[in-house]
């Protein structure tokens, strides 16, 4: 006989999820690799569609015409440019998994270690970026939803929308000549800052004294949207009939905001956030060229003006691949702030 | 006789939408959202369409006793360094911008519609496969899709649209697809179907009509986007080359010199808020005309 | 000097109104009521008869755009309406709770359910969480969940409606309230699972001595529970009083006219037709001084239309609002129908052999209908009767070709039948169907005359030059007017909406109907229309129809023969005759003795099933119903495969009781 009935039932339930969990977290990551190889070969497919090769990028026109067709075939053989599509992608594929992404024809420097340094330089930017979006949008979102219709509402609304009609490179400029060209406060360019060796509070000075604008702009147009979208779907769960359950239970208006509505409103703002995140990510190609920060966006455009496809491949890459991971990450919260999906 | 006349059994779904619109309107649901977006809106377009003929001066024309000069009666936003006119200039650029950006949205929603629609309709296997592919093509930032795909293709107008197109597109699949969902398993559809309707005049006569009002408001929220886009674009030096006249490239030859003269980069930028602000204002008015909820709504009084 | 003892809820003179932009609409007006400890008192209407608006008035919990303009609420003396918010706060779910209409979304999704019960015990009765929780937990052991202390952690969409609901009733009852509002609370609900509801809610009165004021639209619950009743139209009350004396003498032409309306449950008299209240509700932003119900009542007089009456008291603690005292007759119509052909000759039409669907889902096949057999002729009316889950829409769509079956045939005059598009256009003209819902069956976006026509077009019904007579002719069999034909769906009600569902069905001029619980989402008054038009239909077509419903009051009215479906099996086939007295299937039993009945002098035995309806996935070799059945024999039960037990001609009950066995019980219905 058992002395728990229920304390058993309690342990089998306990187990169960954990394995659900685990099978879960495994089957995502397993699509997610899957889903890493397809944009890989996508972008190397289309990367295949550019009109002239990797030799024609590095000698240019003069050099090819003097230097004569053996030699260029030679050359080509060399780089292994005469081997069939897929070929070529296999061996590209299997360096990226040893960590070795090629080498630039442009700057013809092993690209790893490069792009890896301006990611980190670009992370400056995108982390402080995202947070921002995540604690004003959520906060100025259900403050405009339980104010609905008052002039609170009506104003953030307005910003907001200004917010989203705003080009990204608009804000920097104004930024830049706001704050460089008349007050004079902030040089208007940076050189490359060297990271290393520097101490937190140097760090954190230079970051505000610096950074804080491309900051800002990269997060502005985040930030509405996340409000936005947070707003509509709190507006949306103080309709519904279980906040009337709370409220005609005598909770108190502040926890039905905060407990009750908020776990349920939460979960579509995780995957506008999760999509944002993305958009960071992609701004900071826009807001690295307005404020000529050597980020990993502006690398990235450098490579496609110069057709550097080996460049253009990784970058893309990483860029892909941080958002394909921001959502994952995305999806794992909401089915595990979800209940439904959780205990399906 | 005892009936009345014939009527005509015209399945116009355009002419309800209208209708709709047109009640709304005098059920006094205009918003100011609706009439300032409209202005903004329809002031572009005019503009847009009859751009070389508005422009107070000949766009390309060099003024050199007036370079550089701050906005005066003659020139009402100033001269660049080469002495034009900036304001003709920012309306000869309205034509390629909004031209880009309108075509570019309405590619995009027709596929997405078409896509969504069959997506929802047929279910199983047909859809997880589109929304999976659906789903790859949105781990791509639209900028960065943009950027690969015309930076495969060429910078071009033409190319450009088509770039734009197919990055939206899967954003509107998934919002017709959504919607389409709530319909799809209707009575009215089954009904359909008993009477033995084949799929197609299902998709298109009988839930196309009841999803124009989320396409329309998808559509001006696009719009906005393309704009958007398509002006960034520009900026980073993809969009259509000179000397064909974009904000948004506009904009970024003239960054160099902002310290001397900001109006030739403000300018433009200014034209590309305005008429954003305009659009997502009338998107708006639109998506309270026509998804307004029912007349009484139980607003919970927390 | 003795203060009087202050009711619990006192109501006087109150209006209540609406505001849309300019316009106001007086949705409640001068009502006054009372309930006292321990009383339940009912609020019964129809649809839009406000009764909800007075409910929430109470809570002061009304929408943004009401208020109530006049008159008092008082809550054991204290006026509820001069109170500030922090008062009321003190006062909701404490001495006042409310169970809301829908049990499905009413608890919230991402807290355990345990969590919402000790939540009230924490704001309310300061108890830790710890003692909250245990105190939650005998909660829902008194409300008879089961393993209450593991169904306390779980989530709300883990478990069923019937036990959400019992979840909402506990919630309400923790803090011993003195004044407990529910609004519908089994709606939504099986008949079987509302009969336990119900009576937990009586169990719960008697232990708690708490007054309830019981809002539905069912006059046979209100009957079976509550001790007072107000009718509610429009609006306004046009009668209250002591609930047996006005089922058995109605006073007020509307009350008379909703009992009459409700289709007796068991009767050996002969049929008549179903009687409706005709006419529409009244717009309540164009009111004129007269009775509210003047347009609609039979006996409508001058002074009706031109005064409006005061409540009066005729004795016995009853008040009428009407200017009769006494009704000049009970407004029964007489006669006998014989629209129930007799059918049992006529040739075979549609034949059902071994049906099986299944729907493949991860955890294993879900067998929504299995292996049922049965046939219907021509010209009959043939009833499914069922609970939620019990396979009749699958099975009505898989004849109609929207599904497809997993096994066995269907046959339709000798000719196998398949899914939709694969059959040949003429059996698909002559198979049609009416949908349940009304407000989803016609394409918003099209009119009247688009919907009626396509299938004349399509089927080349009339030629294209008398497409516009014969819709008129089409929409005047199911008394609509031409008018109907420039509008949309949604500038016509419910009922019109199901009328014109039923004129594109006959359209085609099908041999067969379908027809999906045509009236359950349609108000009582206009149910009894629809079904008299239905049969007015089929007796001049002589089609057949396959009808399905959960309401066995009217399928007893409607129907030649019934069937009693439960987990996709088929329990029990007879005529309605044969269903309602002994020897009964132990699930027939358990439905008709769930049926809450409106008439006042019959009996009801009462048979309650314990336990919910398993899985569709596990296989059951033996007897479906066996988990809850309360006749169970043992293990047989379990284990053998179901034997069919000819009871009479046409009558068959599948048991694995003797027929002997299953005579020996006294009837249901005395």
């Amino acid at each position: 006989m058992e002395t728990n009935p229920a304390g058993a039932e309690m342990g089998k339930f306990g187990r169960c999820f954990m394995d659900d969990f685990m099978r879960f977290i495994i089957k995502r990551l397993g699509i997610t690799a899957v889903l890493l190889v397809i944009i890989s070969m996508i972008i190397f497919w289309i990367c295949q569609l550019m009109p002239g090769d990797a030799v024609d990028m590095m000698l240019g026109g003069i050099a090819l015409q003097s230097l004569g067709e053996t030699t260029v075939e030679d050359l080509r053989k060399e780089l292994g440019l005469n081997l069939p599509v897929y070929q070529q992608y296999f061996k590209w594929a299997s360096g990226v998994i040893h960590g070795d992404l090629g080498t630039s024809y442009i700057m013809k420097a092993p690209i790893a270690p490069l792009v890896i340094s301006r990611l980190k330089t670009s992370l400056l930017l995108a982390v402080p970026a995202s947070l921002m979006m995540i604690v004003c949008g959520l906060a100025l979102g259900i403050i405009s939803a339980v104010k609905e219709k008052t002039w609170i509402d009506n104003s953030i609304s307005f910003v907001s929308l200004s917010m989203l009609s705003v080009p990204a490179f608009l804000t920097g400029s104004l930024f830049i000549y706001i704050f460089s060209v008349k007050l004079n406060w902030i040089p208007p360019a940076f050189n490359a800052i060297n990271m290393e060796g520097i101490g937190f509070f140097q760090m954190m000075g230079s970051y505000f004294g610096i950074l804080i604008f491309p900051s800002l702009t990269l997060g502005f147009e985040s930030i509405a949207y996340v409000n936005r979208q947070t707003r509509a779907s709190m507006i949306e769960e103080l309709k519904t009939n279980y906040v009337r359950t709370a409220v005609l239970k005598g909770v108190p208006p502040r926890s039905v905001v905060m407990r009750h509505a908020l776990r349920n409103g939460l979960l579509p703002a995780i995957t506008v956030i999760a999509f944002n995140v993305g958009q960071i990510i992609a701004g900071t190609v826009i807001i690295e060229a307005v404020f000529s920060y050597p980020g990993i966006g502006a690398l990235m455009v450098d490579a496609i003006k110069f057709r550097d496809v080996p460049l253009i491949l990784a970058t893309m890459l990483i860029i892909s691949a941080s958002y394909v991971f921001a959502n994952l990450f995305a999806d794992i919260l909401y089915t595990q702030l979800n209940p439904r999906i959780k205990y399906a | 006789m005892k009936y009345g006349g014939k009527s005509v059994v015209k399945n116009n779904s355009a002419q309800t939408v209208i209708k709709k619109i047109i009640s709304g309107l005098l059920k006094k649901n205009i918003t100011p959202n609706l009439i300032i977006g409209g202005i903004l809106l329809f002031g572009f377009v005019f503009i847009g369409i009859f751009a070389p003929h508005v422009t107070p001066h000949d766009a390309d024309e060099m003024h050199y006793e007036h370079l550089k000069e701050t906005p005066s009666t003659t020139f009402l936003l100033g001269t660049d360094r080469y002495g034009r006119d900036i304001l003709s200039r920012v309306i000869v650029g309205t034509r390629t911008t909004l031209l880009m950006a309108l075509t570019s949205t309405l590619l995009a929603l027709f596929l997405g519609v078409i896509v969504g629609t069959t997506s929802s309709f047929y279910g199983g296997v047909v859809d997880i496969v589109l929304m999976r592919i659906n789903d790859i093509f949105m781990s791509f930032p639209t900028l960065i899709f943009a950027m690969l795909v015309i930076g495969v293709l060429g910078p071009s107008m033409t190319n450009g649209i088509i770039a734009i197109g197919i990055i939206y597109a899967p954003r509107v699949t998934r919002v017709v697809r959504a919607q389409a969902l709530n319909i799809v398993h209707l009575e009215y559809i089954d009904a359909a179907k008993v009477r033995g309707e084949f799929s197609l005049y299902i998709i298109f006569r009988e839930m196309l009509p009841n999803l124009w009002p989320t396409i329309i408001v998808e559509g001006s929220i696009r719009l906005g986007y393309a704009i958007l886009l398509t002006a960034s674009l520009g900026y980073i030096g993809l969009g259509p080359p000179p000397p064909t006249p974009d904000w948004g490239l506009m904009a970024y030859s003239e960054r160099g010199y902002m310290f001397e003269t900001p109006w030739p980069v403000f300018a433009p930028c200014i034209a590309i808020v305005i008429a954003v602000i305009g659009v997502n204002l009338f998107g708006e008015g639109l998506k309270d005309i026509l998804l307004a909820k029912g007349s009484r709504t139980k607003e919970a009084k927390v | 000097m003795t203060d009087p003892d202050p009711q619990v809820l006192s109501v006087q003179d109150v209006d209540i109104t609406y505001y849309s932009g300019k316009v106001a609409f007086p949705a409640i007006r001068k009502v006054s009521f009372a309930i006292s400890a321990g009383q339940a008192f009912g609020l019964a209407g129809e649809s839009g008869s406000g009764k909800s608006t007075l409910a929430y008035a109470v809570m002061q919990y009304l929408a943004g755009n009401g208020e109530v303009s006049n008159g008092t609420i008082s809550f054991g003396g204290t006026n509820l309406m001069t109170m500030s918010s922090t008062e009321l706060l003190g006062l909701r779910g404490l001495k006042i709770s409310m169970v809301p209409q829908d049990p499905l979304t009413s608890l919230n999704p991402s807290h355990r359910v345990g969590d919402q019960v000790s939540e009230i015990l924490r704001i309310h009765c300061s108890l830790t969480r710890q003692e909250a929780h245990e105190k939650a937990v005998r909660m829902l052991e008194q409300v008879h969940l089961p393993v209450p202390e593991l169904t306390a952690l779980k989530y709300p969409h883990q478990i069923s409606g019937g036990q959400q609901q019992r979840v909402l009733i506990a919630m309400a009852f923790c803090t011993n309230p003195e004044l407990l509002i529910m609004d519908e609370p089994t709606t939504g609900l099986d008949v079987t699972t509302q009969a336990r509801i119900l009576d937990l809610i009586g169990e719960m009165k008697t232990t708690h001595k708490t007054a309830i004021l019981y809002i539905t639209h069912d006059l046979g619950v209100v009957k079976n529970l509550c001790d007072r009743v107000a009718i509610i139209y429009a609006g306004e009350i046009v009668e209250e009083g002591d609930v047996s004396s006005i089922f058995r003498r109605p006073a007020h032409p509307y009350t008379q006219g909703l009992l009459n309306c409700i289709p007796k449950t068991y009767s050996h008299e002969a049929e008549a037709r179903f009687d409706t209240i005709e006419g529409f509700l009244p717009n309540l932003s164009e009111l004129k001084p007269a009775c509210i119900f003047s347009p609609r009542c039979r006996f409508a007089e001058e002074q009706c239309r031109r005064q409006v009456p005061l409540l009066m008291d005729i004795g016995n603690d009853r008040r009428i609002k009407c200017f009769f005292e006494k009704l000049p007759d009970n407004g029964k119509k007489e006669g006998t129908d014989e629209r129930r052909t007799n059918v049992s000759d006529k040739d075979i039409l549609i034949k059902v052999k071994n049906l099986k669907k299944v729907f493949p889902t991860r955890k294993g096949d879900l067998r929504a209908v299995d292996d049922t057999s049965f046939e219907c002729r021509k010209g009959e009316i043939l009833g499914i009767v069922g609970e939620s889950g019990c396979g009749k829409t699958t099975m009505a769509r898989c004849i109609v070709g929207l599904e497809e079956k997993s096994g066995g045939s269907i046959s339709f005059s000798d000719k196998e039948l398949d899914t939709i598009r694969k059959r040949s256009k003429d059996m698909r003209r002559k198979i049609q169907m009416v949908f349940q819902n009304s407000e989803a069956t016609l394409n918003p976006q099209k009119t009247v005359e688009e919907i009626i026509t396509r299938p004349l077009a399509l089927y080349n019904v009339v030629p294209k030059s008398q497409l516009y007579q014969r819709a008129v002719e089409l929409l005047e069999s199911v008394n609509l007017g031409e008018q109907y034909l420039t509008r949309y769906p949604h500038e016509i009600s419910g009922g019109e909406k199901q009328r014109v569902g039923i004129a594109r069905a006959f359209a085609t001029e099908p041999e067969l109907i379908v027809l999906d619980e045509p009236i359950s989402s349609l108000d009582v008054s206009v149910q009894a229309g629809i079904l008299n038009l239905l049969l007015d239909l089929q007796k001049k077509h002589n089609i057949a129809y396959i009808f399905i419903g959960h309401n066995l009051s009217v399928i007893r009215r409607l129907c030649n023969r019934v069937m009693v479906l439960y987990m996709g099996r088929i329990c029990e086939i007879g005529t309605p005759g044969q269903l309602f007295d002994p020897p009964y299937h132990p699930y027939t039993e358990a439905l008709l003795s769930a049926i809450p009945v409106v008439e006042p002098d019959i009996g009801q035995r009462e048979v309650r099933l314990g336990g919910a309806m398993p899985s569709a996935i596990d296989p059951i070799p033996g007897c479906a119903f066996h988990i809850r059945c309360p006749r169970k024999i043992g293990d047989v039960c379990v284990q053998n495969a179901l034997p069919d037990i000819e009871v009479g001609p046409g009558h068959k009950i599948t048991c694995h009781l003797s027929l002997d066995e299953l005579s020996a019980v006294s009837p249901i219905f005395k």
